[in-house]
C-alpha cells in the first residue's frame, strides 16, 4: 500500500463552486490557487484530505472527483460539526484549505472484468463517487457495475441527478426508510436490497455507510458466497493527523488513515473493534 | 585510548556550555514529596541531579509538548513557529533509549515534519554509570567509570566538537558497548504480543476496569505515550469569517479518556474495558509488530504516578502467567 | 416547568455588535470579577459586544433582546427563576458562569429537607421563607453552553466569546484536571493522602489548585464517562463512607454522576 506524506500545513485552495446535495449536505468544489501546488497534486479513487475553515479545525473528507477533473477536486460535506458548519457557510472565492491526499485506494487491477456491488447507505456513496465516476469514463475497466444507494427519506438522496446519469452505465437501486406514494424505490434498509438483486457469487462488493449497516450486509454478501477477500469496507472514525500518529484512528493494528479507510473483510475480520 | 572527563570538569563543561546555549536537565526539588525530580532550564551546575532515577514528566516534553503551536494564521497566510536550540544535560541512558524509540515512531513509516524540525534543534547529552547501548540518538555519552572518571562516548559532529574540548584528556582502554539483556524483564517476553493479543476475555480487564479512575496519567507521564489532539484557537482581536486569525495547537490526549475515539453520531471505544486494553495492545502488539520495539521502556513512572495503584509489571505476569488458559 | 429555548431566537449574529447581558443570582460574585479582570481582552471584546446589561458594572438596565445572556449563581429566590426564565425568552444563547449556574453550587448540597431544617435553624420556628432549594440554571431552563468553574477560568471565557462571535461551538472535548496538572509536574496530592478529585474532575482550570498545593475539590464538575465509582471505592478505603459521601457532594450534589453514585439520595 503507498504511504502518503505530508506535513501539518494545509495548502490554500478556493471555492470555485457550490451544489446543494440534500438539505444537509453541500457539493464544494475547490481550485487551486496555486497553480504550482494543483500541478503536483494527483490522488486516486477512494483518498481522503483533510478538509479546514482555519479557526474551526479539519475534518476529514473523501475527494469525490475524479483525475480527469484535475486540478479541480470536489468533496461533499454534511454540516455536522463546528469546521463542517463553517464550511457549509463558505461562497465562491472563499479560502479553504487541505492537506492530503490521505490513505489507500481502489486497485482496478483487482477489479477488472469484474462485477462491482457498490452497497452505499446516506452520505457513503460521496466517497464512493470518485470510484463510479472513473468507470464512467471508461467502462470496460470493470465487468458490470451495480449500484445499491440508500438514504433516510428520498430528500436525504444525494447525487439524484448523477445517479440517473449512470443509470446508462450501471444498475441503479433505490431505498428510502421513509418515503412518500411519489417513490418508486424500495422502501426499508439499503440492505434488504442485497435479497433482491441478482449478484454472483464471483463479485466485489464495496461498501461504505453507518457502522450499523456492515454487519447485515457482509452476512447477505457471505451467503451469496462471496470471499472475505473480495467484500471492501470503507470504515469511518476520528482523526488528528492523517499520518499514522495520533492515534485517534486506531482500530485494532490498524490505522484507518494509513492502512485504510478501505479495508477488505478478510484483512479485519479478527480484529477486535471493527463493530464497536 | 579512549576520552574521558574528570569530575571537577564538568562544571567548567557546563558554564562554557550553558554560555552558548539554554541548558535543560533534570534538577531535585527537595521539599517536594512524589515529584521530587524535573527537568527545568538550569542556570547552575549546582542545580543539576545526578542519579535521578526518574523525573515526572520522560524528556518527550522537549520534542512532542503538552501544548504547541503548528503554525498561526491571519491575512490569508500560514506560519508556522520558529525554534531555538536547547541542550538537554544529563539525562540517564533510560530516557536517552525514550528518545531513541520515540525518534523512531514519529519518522516511520511516515514523518511527522513538527516533531522532526523539533528534534533536530535538541542536542542530547547523556550521564550513566551504565555503558552505551546500541539504541540511543544522543549527541555525547559520559559513562561514570569510577568516582571521579566519565568516558566519554561522543555519536554526532556536534558531540565531536564538545569532545575537542580541553576538559576532554585520553584514559585507557573501555569496555565493549552491551546491548540489553533484559531476558528477565517481563517487556521483553517472547511471547508477550501473541498473550496480550489473546488475551481480550481475560477477567483482568474488567478488574482494571474498576479500579482504574481513568485519569490518564500513564500517558501523559509515559516517554512512548504520543497520541495527541490538534485543535484551532481563534484571537480575540479579529475574527471575520474565512480570515480570521488565530494558531492551530497540539496537545497532549489519552487513549484512555472517554471521548477519544468519539465523532459526532458514534463513540467507537465508550467502554473503560476497551480502552485500557487498547493501551496495553497499542504497547505491547501493535507497537511491536510496527516498529520492532515493546512501547514501553520499563522506566516505572506509569506505575510511580498512577493514582489508582496499577501495575503494568503486574498485569502483564498475571497474563503470562495465564497464558494457557485465555484465547 | 423548564423554559425551552426559543426557535425564534435562531437568527444569525453576524457583523453586527454582539449584544450581552450578564445577570447574578445566589451566588459570591466571584465569576464576574474573573469577566472585570480580562482588562485588555475586556477591552478588545467591548469592540466586538455591546454589554446591554450589567449590575455589576453598569448602571443600563435593557430588557433585550440579546445575543448571548450570562447568568452567574443558582436561582434560588422567586426573583431569580423569573430572571432566568426571562433571560432565556429574549435570549439566542445563554451561558451560566461558574459552578454555581451549571451545578448548583456549594449552596445546593443540601436537599430539599436539609434546607428547610437549616432556614429553621438559622431563621427560628416562625421565620417563612419563599425561597427554594438552590438548583442548577439547567433545572429551570434549557442552556447553550457551561463556563465550569469556581471561579472561571479567564482565558475559556475569552475564547466562549470569541466562539460565539465567530459561530463556533466551544470545544466539548474535556480531559481531567490531572492532565493540566502532570503538565506541570506538580506533586501528585492524591498519592501523599489527600482526598483530591482531580482524576475525576473535569479540566480546563490550568490545575490552578494542586499547583499551588490545595487539593481538586471538583469545582469544574464531574468529568462525564470518568470512572467515579472506582475514585468513590477508594475514598471510602482511606476516609470513610461518610467523609466521601461529603468530598463527593461539595460541587457534585446535583449532577447525574452524584445520583448515580448515591441512588437513595433524594
Amino acid at each position: 500500500m503507498k504511504k502518503t506524506q505530508s506535513n501539518f500545513i494545509p495548502n490554500k485552495m478556493r471555492v470555485k463552486k457550490i451544489i446543494g446535495l440534500s438539505p444537509a449536505v453541500k457539493s464544494l468544489i475547490l481550485e487551486f490557487t496555486d497553480k504550482n501546488v494543483g500541478k503536483k497534486f494527483c490522488f486516486k479513487p477512494g483518498q481522503f484530505l483533510m478538509v479546514s475553515n482555519l479557526g474551526y479545525g479539519e475534518s476529514v473528507l473523501t475527494i469525490t472527483s475524479t483525475k480527469s477533473e484535475l486540478p479541480d477536486l470536489e468533496i461533499a460535506v454534511r454540516s455536522v460539526g463546528n469546521n463542517t458548519q463553517s464550511l457549509h457557510r463558505l461562497k465562491v472565492g472563499d479560502p479553504i484549505w487541505i492537506t492530503g491526499p490521505y490513505g489507500n485506494y481502489f486497485d482496478f487491477d483487482k477489479m477488472a472484468g469484474r462485477e462491482i456491488v457498490i452497497i452505499a447507505g446516506g452520505i457513503g456513496l460521496a466517497p464512493l463517487r470518485s470510484l463510479i465516476k472513473t468507470i464512467e469514463k471508461n467502462p470496460k475497466i470493470v465487468g458490470q457495475l451495480k449500484v445499491l444507494v440508500g438514504a433516510k427519506t428520498p430528500l436525504d438522496l444525494i447525487y439524484k441527478a448523477d445517479l440517473a446519469k449512470w443509470q446508462s452505465f450501471s444498475d441503479i437501486y433505490l431505498s428510502c426508510n421513509k418515503a412518500d406514494s411519489k417513490w418508486n424505490g424500495h422502501i426499508g434498509k439499503v440492505t434488504d436490497l442485497l435479497d433482491k438483486v441478482d449478484i454472483g457469487y464471483d463479485a466485489i462488493a464495496v461498501l461504505c455507510g453507518p457502522p450499523v449497516m456492515f454487519e447485515p450486509a457482509i452476512k447477505k454478501l457471505k451467503k451469496l458466497g462471496i470471499g472475505d477477500d473480495k467484500i471492501y469496507l470503507m470504515l469511518e472514525r476520528k482523526m488528528q493527523c492523517g499520518k499514522g500518529k495520533c492515534q485517534h484512528c486506531t482500530c485494532g493494528d490498524k490505522y484507518v488513515c494509513i492502512d485504510g479507510p478501505t479495508f477488505t473483510w478478510s484483512e479485519i475480520k479478527n480484529n477486535w473493534e471493527v463493530f464497536k | 585510548m579512549s576520552l574521558a572527563i574528570h569530575k571537577k570538569d564538568l562544571a567548567d563543561l557546563f558554564r562554557d556550555l550553558s554560555g552558548k546555549w539554554p541548558v535543560y536537565g533534570p534538577t531535585e526539588n527537595k521539599e517536594a514529596v512524589t515529584s521530587r525530580f524535573r527537568f527545568a532550564k538550569l542556570s547552575s551546575f549546582k542545580n543539576f541531579a545526578f542519579n535521578y532515577g526518574h523525573t515526572v514528566l520522560p524528556p518527550k516534553q522537549f520534542f512532542l509538548p503538552p501544548e504547541e503551536v503548528l503554525f498561526r494564521f491571519g491575512d490569508n497566510k500560514i506560519s508556522p513557529p520558529e525554534e531555538t536550540e536547547i541542550i538537554l544535560f544529563g539525562l540517564n541512558r533510560k530516557d536517552g533509549e525514550g528518545i531513541f524509540y520515540l525518534d523512531k515512531i514519529m519518522s516511520e513509516p511516515i514523518i511527522d515534519e513538527k516533531y522532526q524540525i523539533r528534534r533536530q534543534n535538541i542536542k542530547i547529552i547523556i550521564i550513566d554509570s551504565l555503558p552505551p547501548s546500541n539504541s540511543l540518538n544522543c549527541d555525547l555519552y559520559l559513562q561514570r567509570v569510577d568516582k571521579d572518571h566519565y568516558l566519554a562516548f561522543p555519536y554526532s559532529p556536534f558531540g565531536e566538537e564538545i569532545a575537542q574540548n580541553p576538559y576532554f584528556g585520553h584514559e585507557g582502554d573501555v569496555g565493549t558497548i552491551s546491548t540489553r539483556h533484559a531476558a528477565d524483564e517481563v517487556i521483553y517476553h517472547p511471547r508477550l504480543d501473541k498473550i496480550v493479543e489473546n488475551s481480550y476475555n481475560h477477567p483482568i480487564w474488567d478488574k482494571l476496569a474498576d479500579t482504574c479512575f481513568n485519569c490518564g496519567i500513564c500517558s501523559y507521564v509515559c516517554p512512548l505515550c504520543y497520541c495527541f489532539k490538534v485543535e484551532d484557537q481563534i484571537d480575540i482581536t479579529k475574527n471575520v469569517e474565512n480570515d480570521c486569525q488565530g494558531c492551530r495547537n497540539r496537545s497532549w490526549d489519552s487513549c484512555m479518556l472517554p471521548d477519544f475515539a468519539k465523532v459526532t453520531f458514534h463513540n467507537f471505544r465508550p467502554e473503560l474495558k476497551d480502552r485500557i486494553y487498547n493501551w496495553y495492545y497499542h504497547k505491547f502488539v501493535r507497537m511491536p509488530r510496527e516498529y520492532g520495539i515493546p512501547g514501553c521502556i520499563d522506566c516505572g513512572r506509569c506505575i510511580t504516578y498512577c493514582p489508582a495503584n496499577i501495575n503494568y509489571r503486574d498485569v502483564l505476569k498475571e497474563l503470562i502467567k495465564d497464558e494457557k488458559n485465555t484465547k | 416547568m423548564k423554559s425551552k429555548k426559543p426557535t425564534k431566537n435562531e437568527k444569525n449574529i453576524n457583523s453586527q455588535r454582539l449584544k450581552v447581558a450578564i445577570f447574578d443570582l445566589t451566588d459570591c460574585e466571584g465569576c464576574e470579577l474573573v469577566l472585570i479582570n480580562l482588562r485588555e481582552k475586556l477591552a478588545l471584546l467591548n469592540e466586538q459586544t455591546d454589554i446591554a446589561n450589567w449590575r455589576f458594572a453598569f448602571d443600563n438596565h435593557n430588557l433585550g433582546p440579546f445575543d448571548v445572556s450570562f447568568i452567574e449563581g443558582s436561582p434560588t429566590a422567586e426573583k431569580d427563576i423569573e430572571i432566568t426564565k426571562q433571560a432565556r425568552a429574549v435570549s439566542k444563547y445563554v451561558v451560566t458562569l461558574g459552578s454555581c449556574a451549571e451545578l448548583g453550587g456549594i449552596q445546593a448540597t443540601l436537599n430539599n429537607n436539609e434546607w428547610e431544617e437549616g432556614i429553621k435553624e438559622v431563621y427560628g420556628n416562625s421565620y417563612k421563607t419563599k425561597n427554594k432549594a438552590p438548583k442548577p440554571v439547567s433545572y429551570y431552563i434549557d442552556v447553550d453552553y457551561h463556563l465550569p468553574g469556581c471561579p472561571i477560568n479567564q482565558n475559556e471565557l475569552a475564547q466562549l466569546i470569541t466562539s460565539i462571535i465567530s459561530e463556533k461551538k466551544p470545544t466539548e472535548y474535556r480531559s481531567p484536571v490531572c492532565l493540566e496538572c502532570k503538565a506541570r509536574e506538580n506533586t501528585c496530592l492524591f498519592l501523599e493522602g489527600e482526598p483530591c478529585l482531580g482524576p475525576i474532575t473535569k479540566g480546563g482550570c490550568e490545575a490552578v489548585c494542586p499547583s499551588r498545593g490545595l487539593r481538586c475539590w471538583g469545582c469544574f464538575g464531574p468529568l462525564s464517562g470518568g470512572n467515579h465509582k472506582a475514585l468513590k471505592r477508594n475514598f471510602e478505603k482511606q476516609f470513610g463512607k461518610d467523609k466521601t459521601k461529603e468530598l463527593l457532594k461539595t460541587f457534585f450534589s446535583q449532577t447525574n454522576e452524584f445520583k448515580e453514585l448515591y441512588p437513595k439520595e433524594k
